[in-house]
């Protein structure tokens, strides 16, 4: 699968850690994985998960923003190939965002009844939107459903430890 | 190839331990298989080296080869959802993976090693079972993680927690 091969930047490729304990009672396995398994690991939970994993330490916190893009990428394909099939899934800025014309178009028609509303995401835009879509189940294959404020509110959350803004009416991906 | 199935062949762990195998159980392991390839009649007769995996990990490793030994080899390009879609595990394997964190760890570096990618898979997804549903601290608790934070980073996650209680 072609999308896999470009799966969003290049990974982070020291270890968060080097492993110098190794007493197998109190060594922390989990950030001395290599980055590829850590990276599979946190590709298979969700992205509420993943918020409580940058909240742990420096380590992960770090290793999580600098590989977002190749994580959502990565879960989108693991976990939601069926549902992401028809989306039209294409690499933008890194991340995987759908590009279904009559998604985007929903979501256009959405944005004006809700013109001014702030801190809106699109689904074309670079970033976590589309597998946090994927995940809540508000995206089916012709119909887009992002629009409560309170979902609003939790993308927006990601977007903030992701370091991803809204600027000049686009979504600034965090450079990596 | 069929005359091969029954041929076994002796593996050999970092800690020098002889291992003997069905080769068509060794061979779930994608670099075992390349590498019996290469050698040909040779690795009929010549044990065969594992140099990143010690003697428990390896049986441990091939007792999972051993019970799955009959899976449909998994078709790289055809994404059929059967294998991706499922974030389950199966009951044989959710067992086979009660282990000690260490042999767990082991079990994802030995089978990432030895390119058993239905075996890593298992492993990835156990892993992340240990990670949903829990707070950050209980992940600490659970992953042996140090809390790092500076107290300026400390601040900045209040922050971030205080956002999302707010939804």
């Amino acid at each position: 699968m072609a999308l896999l091969n470009c799966s969003g930047g290049s990974l982070q490729t020291t270890k968060i850690r080097t492993s110098s304990r190794m007493t197998s009672d109190h060594h922390d396995y989990l950030t001395s994985l290599p980055p590829e398994i850590l990276t599979n690991i946190i590709a298979e939970v969700p992205l509420s998960s993943f918020l409580d994993l940058t909240h742990t330490c420096r380590g992960l916190r770090n290793f999580i923003k600098v590989n977002a893009a190749r994580i959502c990428n990565l879960a989108i394909l693991a976990r939601f190939t069926p549902e992401a099939n028809p989306l039209g899934l294409t690499l933008k800025d890194n991340w995987l965002i759908v590009t279904h014309p009559q998604l985007l178009e929903d979501q256009r028609e959405h944005e004006k009844k809700r013109a001014g509303l702030r801190g809106s995401y699109f689904i074309s835009d670079p970033g976590p939107l589309t597998l946090f879509s994927l995940e809540q189940g508000l995206v089916e294959k012709d119909q887009v459903y992002i629009y409560s404020l309170r979902l609003q509110k939790l993308l927006g959350k990601v977007n903030k430890v992701l370091r991803l803004r809204k600027e000049h009416g686009e979504v600034q991906p965090m450079e990596v | 190839m069929a005359a091969s199935e029954s041929t076994r062949i002796t593996l050999v762990s970092n800690d020098g331990a002889e291992v003997h195998v069905e080769r068509n159980v060794a061979e779930r392991s994608m670099l075992i298989k390349n590498m019996m390839e290469d050698l040909g009649e040779a690795a009929m007769t010549q044990s065969v080296p594992i140099p990143n995996v010690n003697e428990s990990v390896l049986k441990k490793v091939i007792e999972w080869c051993e019970h799955h030994k009959n899976d449909p080899p998994a078709a790289a390009d055809d994404d059929s959802d059967s294998r991706k879609k499922t974030t389950d595990i199966e009951e044989w394997d959710q067992k086979f993976m009660q282990v000690d964190q260490e042999m767990l760890f082991e079990i994802i570096l030995a089978s990432n090693y030895l390119d058993i990618k239905p075996l890593l898979d298992v492993g990835c997804k156990t892993v992340a079972n240990m990670i949903k549903g829990k707070s950050p601290e209980e992940i600490r608790k659970t992953f042996n993680i140090t809390n790092d934070f500076t107290p300026e980073e400390e601040e900045q996650i209040r922050r971030e927690n205080e956002w999302a209680e707010d939804r």
